[in-house]
C-alpha cells in the first residue's frame, strides 16, 4: 500500500519546496550523523532523537519570521536545524565546545539561540508551555507582531502546565502556536493508554481554542495549518492548538530499542517517511530532477562534514569561563 | 582499514552492560547501521550496531561478557580478506607489558596491571601525539584511559625536562588519578576497633631481648597479626573484577609505604605461614622493593602510628578489596570489673568494598586480629 501523496499547498512556491526538502533532508542527517559520532564514542552522553518527525519542526518553523520564538524539548536538534541555528553552532554545542550555541554548556537537551529565534530548549516534559505564554505576552505587551511557536510532545499533553499555560494564553488572546508532535509515545507509553480522547486537538476545546489535526509527516499539511495559525497569532485572534500526527522512528533515547511498539506499525510508519514522500512529491511534481536531489544530498553531507570539523577543532571551555553565563 | 566497534554509552544509570548474542559472526557482511550484538543493562536489552561497513573479523568480548561502556567490542575490516590486528589497540599486534619508568619498580598505587583499556578518543589522540597508551595511567571506569588522561600525561610530558620535579609530578598525578577513581568507583565503608596491644607488647619485648639483630616493631606484629586474621576470613580475599568475583588462597598483603612524593605499595606473599624471623627478614627486604614478588595481594595495610595519628580511614587502593589504617599505639585508661587499669590499645580501622565484603565480615576480620594479637608467635 503506497502512502497517501502530500497535500499539495496553494500558497508554496518550487523555490520555497526545494528550500523545504533541503531542510527536511538536513535535519534527518544531523540525527543520523549524531548517532553515528556518538556510536564511534566521538560524541558525549546521551540523546533523544527525533528521525522520522522532519515534517513537523521543518512545517512548523517555515511559516516564522525573524524576531518569532520557537520553544523546544529534550528533543530539540530538529527544531534547531529548521529554525536556522548554523550547523556549525549547533554540532559545536554536542560537542561542548566553547563555539557552541550555548558555549558548550547547554549541550544536547538545551540547545538554543535567542538571537536566531530559539529559546534554549528546556528538557523538562512540559516545561516550555507556560515560557511560551510568558513570551507571547511580551511580545503582545511590546507590540513586536512576533509570535511564539511552542513545540511539545503527546506526553506534555496530561502534565499540569499544559493546562495552565494554554488556558492562560487562551484567555489572554497570546500569539502563540501550541505545535503538539504527537508520536504517539511517551518515551514508552501508548498515547492511548494514559488519554481517553481521539485526537489530542479534541483538548483545545476545553480552552476555547480552535484545535486542528494535521498530517505532520507531511509538511506542506503542517506548514498551511501553521500559516492559518501564526495569522490569528499575528492578528491578536489568540493562540491555535495544533496536533501533528507523526511517528518517531527511532527509540526514545540511546538506551531505548523500542520493543515495545509493533513491528507492523513501524513498518506502517516507515512507509509514511516524511522525506521519502516529500522527494517522490518533488520528483513527481517536477519541482526537482534525480540530479538536483542527488546534488542536494551531497551538499546536505558537505554542510554537515563542515560542522564536525569545525565542532573538532573548537577549543573546550576553561574552568574560568566556569562562571560566565550565569544569572544566578 | 580497520575499525574498532565499542560499546556505546548506554546513558540512563549505568556503564555497563552483558553482552547477551552475537548476531553475527566473523566474517559476515555488516552495513553501517546494521545490528551485530544485543547487550543487556539493568534497565533494558537493546542492540550495538555498526558505524563502519565492511566485514566482522574478530570479536574481542564473549558472550555473557560484562563490559563496560566505550571497551572495543568488535573488529570490522573494509575488506573481507586484509590482515588485521586482532586488538582493540589502534595499531598495535601484540599487548606490550607495562612499562614502569624508574628503578623503583612498584606501582604507585595503582594495583593491578592487565591489557591497557582506552576510550577510542584516547586511542586517537595517543596515536596522534605519538604516546604509549600503557604509560598512561586511566581514570575511567575499571581504569579506562580516557581522552584527558592522554591530555593530562601530554601536558606533563610536556612540561617535563628529566627534572625529579617532573617525575615527581607524574608520582602525584598518578595517585591523584587512583584514589579519585578508587573513592568513585568503590563503595567503602569503614569499622574501628580498638585492640588491646598488652600481650603483644610482652612478646616483643622479650623478642627483642632474645634477637638483639633483629627487632621487631609494633607493626611487625600488627601486619602478621592481619595477615593471620586475613587468612582466617576467605570472605575478605575476594577480588572483584567487572561483576565477576575470584576467592584468593594465599593470604598476600600490600604494605603501604612512604616514599617520596607519593607512596607506593610493597608486596608481601602469604605472611602467615612462615616463622617469626624469617617474616621479619621479608618484611624488611619488601619495604626496601628489592624483592621480586608473584603475591596478588587484596589487602593493603597502611600505619601512621609512628606519626602520633589515634585513628585513620584509608583508601583502598584499585584492584585491593579492604584497607587496613593503623593508628598510634597509646595507653589508656580502662574500666576492668570495677576498677581502672592501664591498657595498651591501638585503633584499626578497616575499609572495605562493599560490593565484596559486608560489616559482618569486616568485623569478623577485625575480632580476628585481637585473637592474633592475644596469641603471638
Amino acid at each position: 500500500m503506497s502512502p497517501p501523496s502530500i497535500a499539495k499547498s496553494k500558497q508554496v512556491t518550487n523555490d520555497q519546496r526545494t528550500s523545504l526538502f533541503r531542510q527536511l533532508l538536513l535535519c534527518r542527517r544531523f540525527e543520523e550523523r549524531v548517532y553515528y559520532l556518538f556510536l564511534e564514542g566521538r560524541m558525549p552522553g546521551t540523546i533523544h532523537q527525533a528521525q522520522g518527525q522532519e515534517a513537523c519542526a521543518v512545517g512548523v518553523c517555515s511559516a516564522l519570521i525573524r524576531g518569532d520564538v520557537v520553544t523546544s524539548t529534550h528533543r530539540p536538534h530538529q527544531h534547531a536545524v529548521a529554525r536556522g541555528l548554523s550547523i556549525n553552532s549547533l554540532m559545536a554545542e554536542l560537542f561542548a565546545k566553547t563555539t557552541g550555541c550555548c558555549h558548550g554548556k547547554g549541550g544536547s537537551m538545551h540547545l538554543g539561540s535567542l538571537e536566531d529565534g530559539m529559546l534554549p530548549a528546556v528538557a523538562i516534559v512540559g516545561g516550555a508551555i507556560p515560557l511560551a505564554a510568558g513570551l507571547g505576552l511580551a511580545f503582545k505587551y511590546r507590540k513586536t507582531g512576533n509570535i511564539v511557536a511552542c513545540f511539545f510532545g503527546d506526553g506534555a499533553t496530561n502534565i499540569g502546565s499544559f493546562h495552565e499555560g494554554l488556558n492562560i494564553a487562551a484567555i489572554w488572546d497570546l500569539p502563540v502556536v501550541f505545535a503538539c508532535e504527537n508520536n504517539r509515545y511517551g518515551a514508552s507509553t501508548a498515547i492511548e493508554k494514559v488519554t481517553r480522547v481521539p485526537h489530542l486537538s479534541d483538548r483545545a476545546a476545553a480552552y476555547g481554542l480552535p484545535g486542528f489535526t494535521v498530517d505532520g509527516n507531511d509538511v506542506e499539511a503542517v506548514y498551511d495549518a501553521m500559516q492559518k495559525a501564526t495569522k490569528r497569532a499575528r492578528d491578536g485572534k489568540g493562540p491555535t492548538f495544533l496536533e501533528l500526527e507523526t511517528y518517531r522512528l527511532c527509540g526514545h533515547s540511546r538506551s531505548d530499542p523500542g520493543h515495545y511498539r509493533p513491528k507492523e506499525e513501524v513498518q506502517y510508519w516507515k512507509e509514511r517517511d516524511p522525506i521519502v514522500r516529500y522527494e517522490a512529491f518533488c520528483v513527481a511534481e517536477g519541482v526537482l530532477s534525480a540530479q538536483e536531489v542527488q546534488e542536494i544530498k551531497a551538499s546536505v553531507e558537505k554542510e554537515l562534514d563542515d560542522g564536525v570539523a569545525f565542532a573538532e577543532a573548537s577549543p573546550n571551555p576553561q574552568p574560568e569561563d566556569v562562571l560566565n553565563d550565569v544569572y544566578a | 582499514m580497520r575499525h574498532v566497534i565499542i560499546l556505546p554509552d548506554l546513558g540512563q544509570t549505568t556503564n555497563e552492560a552483558t553482552i547477551r548474542q552475537f548476531l553475527k559472526k566473523p566474517g559476515d557482511n555488516v552495513s553501517r547501521g546494521e545490528s551485530i550484538l544485543a547487550v543487556s543493562t539493568d534497565k533494558v536489552e537493546m542492540e550495538v550496531e555498526s558505524f563502519a561497513n565492511g566485514y566482522l573479523r574478530h570479536w574481542l568480548v564473549e558472550e555473557g561478557a560484562l563490559t563496560s561502556a566505550m571497551s572495543p567490542v568488535a573488529i570490522i575490516t573494509d575488506t573481507a580478506d586484509e590482515a588485521y590486528a586482532e586488538t582493540g589497540e589502534e595499531e598495535m599486534s601484540t599487548p606490550e607489558p607495562p612499562k614502569v619508568e624508574s628503578a623503583a619498580k612498584a606501582p604507585v598505587l595503582s594495583g593491578t596491571s592487565g591489557p591497557v583499556t582506552a576510550a577510542p578518543a584516547a586511542r586517537a589522540l595517543a596515536k596522534e601525539r605519538g604516546i604509549d597508551l600503557s604509560n598512561v595511567q586511566g581514570t575511567g571506569p575499571d581504569g579506562l584511559i580516557t581522552k584527558a588522561d592522554v591530555l593530562r600525561f601530554a601536558e606533563g610530558s610536556e612540561n617535563s625536562s628529566e627534572s625529579s620535579t617532573s617525575a615527581d609530578n607524574r608520582a602525584l598525578a598518578a595517585m591523584a588519578a587512583t584514589t579519585i577513581a578508587s573513592k568513585r568507583d568503590v563503595p567503602h565503608f569503614y569499622a574501628t576497633v580498638d585492640v588491646s596491644m598488652s600481650r603483644a607488647a610482652t612478646f616483643r619485648s622479650q623478642w627483642n631481648h632474645q634477637h638483639p639483630d633483629l627487632h621487631a616493631t609494633y607493626n611487625d606484629v600488627l601486619v602478621l597479626c592481619a595477615a593471620r586474621s586475613l587468612r582466617d576470613s576467605p570472605r575478605l580475599n575476594v577480588s572483584y573484577n567487572n561483576g565477576n568475583y575470584r576467592q584468593h588462597k594465599a593470604a598476600d598483603v600490600f604494605l603501604v609505604v612512604s616514599r617520596e612524593p607519593a607512596m607506593v605499595l610493597a608486596p608481601l606473599g602469604n605472611p602467615s605461614a612462615t616463622p617469626f624471623d624469617v617474616f621479619l627478614k621479608d618484611i624488611r627486604r619488601a619495604t626496601q622493593m628489592s624483592a621480586a614478588s608473584q603475591a596478588e595481594p587484596l589487602l593493603a595495610i597502611s600505619n601512621l602510628g609512628m606519626f602520633g595519628v589515634k585513628q585513620f580511614s584509608a583508601i583502598i587502593p584499585p584492584g585491593c578489596t579492604s584497607a587496613l589504617a593503623i593508628g598510634t599505639v597509646r595507653e589508656q585508661p580502662v574500666l576492668q570489673n570495677g576498677t581502672l587499669e592501664n591498657e595498651l590499645v591501638c585503633s584499626l580501622t578497616l575499609s572495605a568494598d562493599h560490593r565484596v565484603v559486608d560489616g559482618v565480615a569486616a568485623a569478623r576480620f577485625l575480632e580476628r586480629i585481637q585473637f592474633h594479637l592475644n596469641s603471638p608467635s
